[in-house]
């Protein structure tokens, strides 16, 4: 399995970050860490890259972030992001923002490894100045499958003839957010603040609250 | 961005395939968790008050009747299944309570404690008539017990109470139950698994609820080399009688001792010797709702000592019974 979560993480290691500013950029490269609650207090980092789409007269931002929790540093949880980002409708420096990640996440405890694909959607809607941004946003992450492997012990203490394999559909997650950042020269720094809850409205395991420091690096 | 080109539309491909094949469902009862007596009808089982409960039975029905009460609110029986050796002597029932273990699932607002106590009541008079019952409760079955004994006190002859959870509200508080220690793996392991799994269906919601089982308690002292096994717990369950207990303004209302004047016999209190949330004050408290009551103590074990110290409990049960 660990194979497995190796090859697939190539797949899609190559992209998707946090909200950077150059979202009208052409070309623009940037590296940046991400710190914070998000869903457990993690640590990423990622680069994301702006290319002109001149048929579309748009700028795509192609990011990509690996995160891995950092209070209790454990490299078998990780999460890898691929993305993408671009501008869909703007007035002046008002501009809606669609986002669209894809996300290998991998999680060991004490009753299973479990490796997963996940898609999330988001929309931003903000005021976008080449020095600040203030933006508000809404997003939808949802499992789309699930590989769990059972551990001995969960078979011994709990369910012995637990089902190892592929599951579909384990669930979703929707947040909404507001976020906000300003730059100084090559530097940028961004804050992010939500809740989410389940696709289903339920509150999610521990806490239903995320909250973001992302600092950018223009190249 | 060729290798983007290459990678983005095969990962898409892998999972455009998996999900046409066809994967697990986490939601079916089986696969990530045990299915219940609803699903899984060969599970031994009685219907009380509306409900399904999985529930055995051990011993001579003639014999004085023994209900064990498990702990939670959430919890099953299947960590007290070494005290059916009591079964020479007693007709021994275990039952998983509404809404838990591998007992029918319900929405939260069929489960409360008022109903709790009348499945109780049902299940007494199912399997001892109008006779009296001795119960043995553990943690939060010993509540249960309590609550039961305060509003049917002349239904019960004696009553074993391990660890019980606060008789009233007020002191839930200051118990020092959960330790949240933001380095601990099981929390980090809890919000970690938001990027796979959503806690929305009772199978997912119950597996969830495992992740902290181990470790989110450490002054209960569980045993690490000998950890007392579960059927599966009760994620809805748990949350709707806590809500149960609870007023508007998010206090712990209930106070289960009301009636207990009425019941004169002496209630034995087992308290696990290594346990720091049940400590002896604590127990001199509780213990002093009962109008007599007294205490042993199983050293060098935590909180699960019906299942890793089940020979010393079954030798305490046996002799407070046969004293009486």
């Amino acid at each position: 399995m660990k194979r497995v979560s190796v090859i697939l993480a190539l797949f899609v290691c190559i992209v998707q970050a946090r909200e950077v500013m150059n979202l009208m950029e052409p070309e623009a490269k940037t590296v940046y860490l991400n710190l914070g609650l998000d869903p457990a207090f993690v640590a990423g980092v990622g680069y994301a890259q702006s290319i002109p789409i001149p048929i579309l007269n748009r700028n795509l931002t192609l990011t990509g972030e690996a995160a891995v929790p950092v209070l209790l540093p454990d490299l078998k949880d990780y999460q890898l992001q691929a993305g993408s980002r671009i501008p869909l409708i703007g007035y002046n420096n008002l501009v809606l923002v669609n986002r669209l990640n894809l996300k290998l996440s991998a999680n060991q405890t004490w009753m299973f490894y479990a490796t997963g694909f996940s898609l999330e959607e988001g929309i931003l809607l903000g005021y976008f100045h080449p020095r600040f941004f203030v933006a508000g946003e809404f997003d939808y992450t949802k499992f789309l499958v699930t590989y769990y492997q059972h551990t001995e012990e969960y078979r011994e203490e709990v369910y012995k003839d637990a089902n190892d394999g592929w599951y579909g559909n384990t669930g979703g997650m929707l947040t909404v957010g507001l976020q906000g950042g300003f730059s100084i020269g090559r530097f940028e720094l961004g804050l992010r603040a939500g809740a989410f809850k389940t696709e289903r409205w339920n509150f999610p395991s521990g806490f239903p609250f995320q909250a973001n420091l992302t600092m950018n690096y223009h190249l | 961005m060729r290798l983007m080109r290459v990678t983005v539309p095969v990962g898409f491909f892998i999972l455009a395939a998996l999900l046409v094949t066809g994967c697990l469902d986490p939601d079916e009862p089986g696969n990530l968790v045990p299915k219940t007596v609803v699903e899984d009808l060969s599970l031994p089982c009685i219907e009380v008050n509306g409900t399904t409960l999985h529930c055995e039975t051990f011993g001579d029905r003639q014999d004085p009747v023994i209900i064990f009460l498990h702990g939670g609110p959430g919890g099953d029986y299947r960590g007290m299944t070494k005290l059916s050796a009591l079964a020479d002597e007693y007709f021994c029932v275990f039952f998983d309570q509404r809404g838990t273990g591998l007992s029918e699932r319900l929405d939260a607002d069929e489960i409360d404690i008022d109903t709790y106590v009348e499945d109780l009541d049902q299940i007494i008079s199912m399997f001892a008539d109008t006779n009296q019952v001795i119960l043995v409760g553990h943690s939060w079955g010993a509540q249960y017990a309590t609550v039961y004994i305060s509003a049917h006190p002349g239904r019960v002859s004696h009553a074993v109470l391990s660890d019980p959870g606060p008789f009233k509200g007020e002191r839930f508080g200051d118990m020092p139950i959960f330790t949240i220690d933001l380095t601990a793996e099981w929390l980090n392991d809890l919000m970690w698994m938001n990027t796979h799994i959503s806690p929305d269906d009772h199978a997912r919601k119950d597996y969830a609820m495992l992740i902290g089982s181990h470790d989110a308690s450490p002054n209960y002292h569980f045993s690490e080399t000998d950890p007392a096994p579960k059927w599966r717990l009760g994620a809805v369950c748990q949350a709707a009688m806590i809500a149960s207990g609870t007023n508007e303004e998010g206090e712990y209302d209930w106070d289960f001792t009301t009636g207990l004047d009425e019941f004169t016999d002496t209630v034995l209190f087992i308290r696990s010797g290594l346990n720091e949330v049940h400590t002896e004050s604590y127990f001199q408290m509780q213990m002093a709702d009962y109008p007599n009551a007294r205490m042993e103590t199983i050293e060098n074990v935590g909180h699960d000592m019906e299942w890793v110290k089940a020979d010393e409990y079954i030798q305490a049960v046996r002799e407070y019974l046969g004293g009486e």
